[in-house]
Order: structure tokens, then C-alpha cells, then sequence
């Protein structure tokens, strides 16, 4: 396995791409330095603010305060031998999602599996950017679990390993899902064949 | 905005990696389109506004916390003392049940009502119920002092209650009996300071009282018990469990952290009702009330706003 190169690159969002620091300001919060937490809302709030904006543009402030909020209350919950800080944050941020599209009662008909990754609002975000057609519909019929980790990893520039975090899934599985969509993408995407038959193979109607 | 557009697509496979040193994370998206998807991902940076209530919200909770350990710690640290002798193992076990309470706490809160009416004002209901907590907890550690009159010195002027409900006023410094002053109103119950120091402090019940409607009803539960944070002598313990109690009424919002027209900063909540707001600027470090506004959002009197200003309150044995 190659170094993860992302360590040279910078972020976009601003965040900082070496969680060491963040790791230690989470485990000294939650040891009682409650003011270590503070600079993490500073690191870490651009990139969590395009999560919700990028699912849930209209409540996207209200979201980021809560998740704050119920990240400084769970604190003590994060295990900095099981993760990074950052692939934390980002489930707690994913269930403060989950929680409000529960309320909201405009989760997606999955029954029995809490998956967030609420579709319409990605989807009017991809028209919106005039993706191309073919492509928003490939994702559209990605399994919605396949197409949560692509997501992370691609929009949230996630490592595998912090959406495996993320979504509460150990790092083989979402690993296993990320390859599974890109061969999707690529048997629909692929300029040569017919891209319906590949759809039929797969069988995905997600 | 990324930083992969100059990465290739080739349409190679997760195999060529060490071949090519194409970076991991353009292999992980290596899909026709990868780049026109990041590209559908991008969105505007969040508002200076938004950044601003996400951070006030967490340094209202870590100095609610600090206020409420340090208090805890000249109180005999109780809560601290049996981990010494605990092993590792046990010592996270309790970690993880403080954490589970506390997200146990911000669920039964949210719970309280029956059945949820708007997300938004749901969302900011559950970090006020945080915040009312936190601050329950500072409250309850305030010190306990008591004296012959009840002192209350706003920007308008400072203003005296006697056991017996006599109101007084200092005008150019001189005292002016003013008669008596009403009873606080809590739900179905009227208050002198007598029946308020054998008022109940169990949250529960308190919330219970503050739910039964008012009368007159114009008076909001809201209204009702910052009447008695704010403005009575009620005990540090009545105080807690009052904080407690509004953590869970519904439609109490945290607005962040703001300054007061003194300049004071402290923690704002309001509570909106059909034709008034109401606002209140709690110290988050002593759990004061800093100010009180009410301002009329629709009727006759629409526009129009009280605020009281409180600079000061406490026991003092003199009048002026």
C-alpha cells in the first residue's frame, strides 16, 4: 500500500490534513480541558458546513451548531486508537443528519438501515451543476450504502478509513463498497458498449 | 477547488497504482466523471454568522462545564474521588456512561413534547436544552446568602424587597415605599417569598407547574420563570432546578453568544410565542440573568420592546 499521498496535498476546505493535532485537542477535551475542544470548531467547521450544505442546504447552519454541540457532549466517546478526530467529527455529523431527516420524516424508504444520504437534495445539487446526465443517473442507481462512501470520499475527501469511521462500518467494508460503485460507474460510464445491459447485469435499482 | 484536476484519468485500475504513482486518492475515484462529480460538490464556505453561533454554542458549553467543575471541585470533588482507586478499564466505563447521560439528557429533552412541529426549531431546541443543563449545573453551585431585603439594581435605577413583599425605590438617593409588590406568578401557583423558599427545586415538578396555563395567560413559561432567575430571591438550588425545568419546555432556542446593551457578553435564548418574542441574556459563567427583552412581534403593539437590564441583584440588610 502506497503512503497516503493526501498528506502532501492541501485541503480545500481549509482543514487541517494531519489529524495528530486535532487527535490529542479531542482526547484532551474529553480528559477535562473542555477549552481544548474550541479550536477544532475553528479547524474542522468549513468542512462539515459543506456536508450539510452539500445534503441539507437550507438547515445547514442549524446542523453545523448542533453537531458541535452533541460532539463536545460525546466527547469522551472518541477513541483515538479506533480513528482519526476527523473521520469522528464526521460521524457525529452524519447522525445529527440522520436525526433530523428522521424528524423531518424525509428519510429515503430504506427500511431497517439508516443510510444518509438523502438523494433529492444530491441530486438537484448535480442538476443544479449540470452534471452530465448519464453520470447523475449512474449514481442515482449506485445502492444507496455504495453511493454514501463514494460521497464521503469524494466530496468530503474522506480516506476510506474515515468514512469506514464516519458511517460505522469497519475500513475493509467501505473499502469493498467504494470499489464495487467505481466498477458500477465504470461498466454504466464506459464510452463503449451499451451502458442499459450493464445495468441489467448488476441489477442495481437502488 | 480540488486539488486533483491535474491527475490524469486513464481508466486504469486499482492494480496499476504502484506502476504509475498515481495518487491513492485518484485511484479511490477513478471512475469516468470523477472530477465532474467533485466539481457538483462544491458549495459556498459557511457564513461568518454560521461559524460564529457554532463556536458560540461550544464556548457557552466548555465555560458552562469549566464554571461547573470548578465549582465542583471546592464543593469536596465527590464525583472524582472513587476513579482514583479504579482500573483502567472501569475508569472508561465510567467515561463512556457520562458520555451515554449526557446524550440520554439532549434525547429526553427533545422527547418532551408530543409530536414534533418544525425540524428547524427542533434542531435549536436540543442545543438550548445543552445549554440549560450546562448552566443548571453552574447555578446550583452558587453560593448561598440571605439578608433583610432583596436588592435589585438595574440601569433604570435600583429598586428593594422586604420579606413582607414591600417594594421600595431609590430616586436621587432617597428611598420611596412604593407598596407591595405582586406575587410571582408560577403556573397555577402565586409566590410571596415565603411560599417561594418552600417552593419545590425538583425540575420535573417544576416544569410540570410551569405548563399548567397562566393566568393571566399573556404571561408565557418562559416569562415565568426568568421573572424568578432574574428577579426574586430564589435559592441557588430553586435556580438549578428552574434552569432544568426550561430545558424542557419547547421552543426555547439558543441564539449564541452576544453582548447586551452594557456590552456585558453572555449566552442568548428566546422563546417566540404568536405575537411576542422574548429574549434573555444568561452570564454562562455565573448563570445570571444579564438582560431581559420582550418585544411585541404582531398586534396593536407591534415593534415595541421592554428590556430590562440587571447590573446587579443580591441580599443586603440597608436600603440604599
Amino acid at each position: 500500500m502506497k503512503p497516503d499521498t493526501r498528506q502532501h496535498e492541501e485541503r480545500s476546505d481549509g482543514a487541517p490534513s494531519r489529524d495528530g493535532g486535532s487527535d490529542a485537542q479531542l482526547t484532551r477535551s474529553a480528559a477535562g480541558d473542555a477549552a481544548a475542544f474550541t479550536p477544532l470548531v475553528q479547524a474542522y467547521s468549513p468542512a462539515l458546513h459543506g456536508y450539510f450544505a452539500r445534503r441539507m442546504p437550507g438547515a445547514a447552519d442549524d446542523l453545523l451548531a448542533e453537531a458541535w454541540l452533541q460532539a463536545f457532549a460525546a466527547r469522551r466517546t472518541f477513541d483515538p486508537s479506533r480513528g482519526s478526530a476527523r473521520g469522528w467529527l464526521f460521524g457525529v455529523a452524519r447522525n445529527v443528519l440522520a436525526q433530523h431527516l428522521r424528524r423531518a420524516g424525509r428519510q429515503e424508504a430504506v427500511p431497517g438501515v439508516e443510510i444518509t444520504d438523502p438523494w433529492q437534495a444530491v441530486d438537484q445539487r448535480l442538476d443544479a451543476a449540470a452534471l452530465a446526465p448519464a453520470l447523475r443517473r449512474a449514481l442515482a442507481e449506485l445502492p444507496v450504502e455504495e453511493r454514501e462512501v463514494l460521497l464521503l470520499v469524494s466530496w468530503e475527501q474522506l480516506t476510506p478509513a474515515e468514512a469506514a469511521a464516519a458511517v460505522g462500518i469497519p475500513a475493509g467494508t467501505a473499502r469493498s463498497r467504494l470499489h464495487r460503485a467505481r466498477g458500477r460507474l465504470r461498466d454504466r460510464l464506459a464510452p463503449t458498449g451499451p451502458a442499459g445491459r450493464h445495468l441489467s447485469v448488476t441489477g442495481d435499482m437502488a | 477547488m480540488n486539488t486533483y484536476d491535474d491527475v490524469e484519468r486513464t481508466g486504469m485500475s486499482t492494480q496499476d497504482v504502484e506502476e504509475t504513482g498515481m495518487s491513492e486518492r485518484a485511484v479511490l475515484l477513478d471512475f469516468p466523471g470523477a472530477d465532474d462529480l467533485m466539481a457538483a460538490g462544491r458549495v459556498e464556505p459557511p457564513s461568518a454568522q454560521a461559524l460564529a453561533r457554532a463556536l458560540a454554542g461550544i464556548e457557552a458549553a466548555v465555560a458552562a462545564q469549566e464554571a461547573g467543575h470548578a465549582a465542583g471541585r471546592k464543593k469536596g470533588a465527590v464525583a472524582t474521588a472513587p476513579l482514583r482507586g479504579m482500573s483502567g478499564r472501569r475508569r472508561a466505563l465510567v467515561g463512556l456512561f457520562t458520555a451515554a447521560a449526557v446524550a440520554a439528557g439532549v434525547a429526553t429533552y427533545t422527547n418532551t413534547g408530543e409530536t414534533p412541529t418544525g425540524t428547524r426549531s427542533e434542531t435549536r431546541a436540543d442545543t438550548a436544552s445543552v445549554f440549560l443543563n450546562d448552566i443548571s449545573t453552574v447555578a446550583a453551585t452558587q453560593s448561598l446568602s440571605s439578608g433583610k431585603y432583596w436588592k435589585t439594581h438595574l440601569t433604570v435605577g435600583d429598586s428593594y424587597l422586604s420579606k413582607s413583599m414591600d417594594f421600595y425605590v431609590v430616586n436621587d438617593g432617597k428611598a420611596y415605599k412604593k407598596g407591595r409588590q405582586p406575587d410571582w406568578q408560577l403556573g397555577p401557583k402565586d409566590l410571596d417569598w415565603k411560599a417561594l423558599n418552600q417552593l419545590t427545586t425538583d425540575p420535573a415538578k417544576l416544569l410540570q407547574l410551569l405548563q399548567t396555563p397562566p393566568r393571566p395567560k399573556s404571561i408565557s413559561p418562559f416569562d415565568q420563570a426568568l421573572t424568578l432567575l432574574g428577579g426574586s430571591p430564589a435559592s441557588p438550588k430553586l435556580r438549578a432546578g428552574l434552569f432544568k425545568a426550561m430545558a424542557g419546555l419547547k421552543g426555547v432556542t439558543l441564539v449564541g453568544t452576544v453582548k447586551d446593551s452594557t456590552g456585558r457578553s453572555g449566552t442568548a435564548l428566546e422563546f417566540a410565542e404568536a405575537k411576542s418574542i422574548g429574549r434573555v441574556i444568561v452570564d454562562p459563567k455565573t448563570s445570571s440573568i444579564l438582560e431581559y427583552t420582550f418585544t411585541w412581534t404582531a398586534g396593536a403593539s407591534k415593534g415595541k420592546a421592554t428590556h430590562q437590564t440587571y447590573l446587579s441583584v443580591g441580599f443586603t440588610d440597608k436600603i440604599g
